[in-house]
């Protein structure tokens, strides 16, 4: 006589066998990789960062470049000229301070439509999804949605992006309200009271960043047609005290003075809502 | 307490990630070794997993999907041994594991032969649901935040490992029933 035997028990008994407790050796081996291995130190502070900014931009929406330089301190701002051909209010780039490397590599953003040059010794991450605005303004920014460009100290990290603005809103208060808008008192002034600056021949507005006074930042939003530009540079030194706002302006300077602007070759993005009123 | 861990550990504590890896990795490794049947390669694809936590913690933007996403990194790692082991495995099956009170009785060597033969041949993306649903208990939703497909994905999925291992339990049985009657 032959006992029949449930086949679903038996695959669930042989399932359940096995260990369960992860043995002490690989446990301290997990503990011991964490000491010494780096952490991806440059996302994280950007990421306190875009929280910040997502609190501020909350349904961010159009396109930017951005460009992220740190250093620390008081932003001061002064007008700027960035881009071939192109004169402009203010003084000529970039500006003399400290050592700003040569921009002898070139990167051509294949979805935001620019191009930039940079530093040998930094590495380019191209955005790999668009840049989605009301996810980025809800959750903060998707480092995959920005082409970064970073050094290999992870000192610092320019960043850039571009979107269209919605048809039937004033373009400047789309940027203000979503882009660079701040919740913190005193942070959210009006963009045609910005720095002037031309980038890649285009006119556009420079702002530093407020309200977090571990960050030095210089974010220039620049629009062409109804496409918005937003190039940041952010500075994270290890010591932010020995770090000098002149020299992240002036960083800033040599990136936006290589930057040429082909919205004609930006991918077609997802309209883009406004946003709440 | 968990997401505070993560919080803590995203800025680089590494006393905070350590409870981190005390609170998951049982339960990490639990999951492994059952994706993989071999104990040292579910602790490689559990460290493997929990230094790309660490590494890239950073840029996980909202705490309180941790969980998801570090069993999406072990599953990742998991696949990578299996890819890996391929290349120089010599065929070598795993003795079976057992618990401190000793095998199941309802499992027979013949079962855990048998099963261990069907579910080698089943894909890692079949046993990385078959696991996560019957052995862990996850919904079929998160089952497919994990592993990145479509829930309809998951359930095929989930049914062909099933059903292949069900077979493979039956067909067993129907040998040895046969074998009983000529004996």
């Amino acid at each position: 006589m032959t006992v029949r035997r449930d086949p679903d028990a038996i695959v669930a008994a042989w399932l359940e066998e096995g260990p369960d407790v992860l043995p002490e050796s690989t446990r301290r081996a997990i503990d011991v990789t964490a000491r010494t291995t780096r952490q991806a130190r440059r996302l994280s502070w950007l990421l306190r960062w875009a929280t910040h900014i997502n609190g501020m931009t909350r349904l961010a929406l159009a396109a930017a470049a951005v460009v992220a330089v740190a250093v620390g301190g008081l932003v001061v701002l002064r007008p700027g000229t960035y881009g071939p051909g192109v004169g402009g209010p203010g003084s000529p780039v970039p500006s003399a301070s400290a050592s700003i490397p040569a921009m002898t590599q070139s990167f051509t953003s294949e979805k935001y439509g620019y191009s930039v040059s940079y530093p040998a010794d930094w590495r380019v991450e191209p955005a790999t999804t668009l840049w989605s605005p009301p996810e980025w303004g809800a959750n903060g920014s998707d480092m995959a949605e920005l082409d970064l460009i970073t050094p290999v100290d992870d000192s610092g990290l320019f960043r850039a992006a571009s979107a269209l603005a919605p048809d039937a809103v004033s373009v400047d208060d789309w940027i203000a309200s979503f882009i660079t808008f701040s919740d913190v008192a005193g942070c959210n002034p009006a963009r045609d009271t910005l720095e002037p600056v031309v980038i890649g021949g285009e006119a556009g507005r420079l702002r530093g960043f407020c309200g977090n006074p571990r960050a030095i930042e210089h974010e220039a939003t620049v629009v062409v047609g109804r496409r918005v530009y937003v190039f940041t540079l952010f500075s994270a030194p290890p010591e932010p005290s020995s770090f000098r706002q002149s020299d992240s302006r002036a960083l800033f300077d040599a990136f936006a003075s290589t930057i040429e602007l082909h919205p004609e070759d930006a991918q077609a993005q997802p309209s883009i809502v406004p946003g709440p009123s | 307490m968990r997401t505070r861990l993560v919080e803590q550990a995203r800025e680089g504590d590494d006393v905070a990630f350590s409870g981190l890896v005390d609170l998951e990795g049982d339960q990490c490794y639990a999951i492994a070794y059952r994706i993989l049947r071999d104990v040292e390669r579910a602790q490689d694809a559990v460290q493997q997993a929990f230094l790309l936590a660490w590494r890239d913690l950073p840029r996980l933007r909202d705490a309180e999907r941790f969980g998801p996403w570090l069993h999406r990194l072990l599953v990742n790692a998991c696949y990578e041994e299996v890819r890996r082991h391929r290349r120089w495995s010599t065929r070598i099956r795993p003795l079976p594991v057992d618990e401190p009170g000793g095998p199941d009785p309802i499992l027979s060597i013949d079962d855990r032969d048998t099963l261990d033969r069907a579910f080698g041949r089943l894909s890692p993306e079949h046993r990385a649901v078959f696991v996560l649903h019957h052995h862990t208990g996850f919904p079929l939703a998160d089952i497919a935040d994990i592993v990145g497909v479509p829930v309809g994905t998951v359930k095929s999925r989930l049914h062909y490992a099933t059903r292949t291992l069900r077979a493979a339990i039956v067909a067993d049985s129907q040998v040895d029933s046969t074998e009983a009657r000529l004996a």
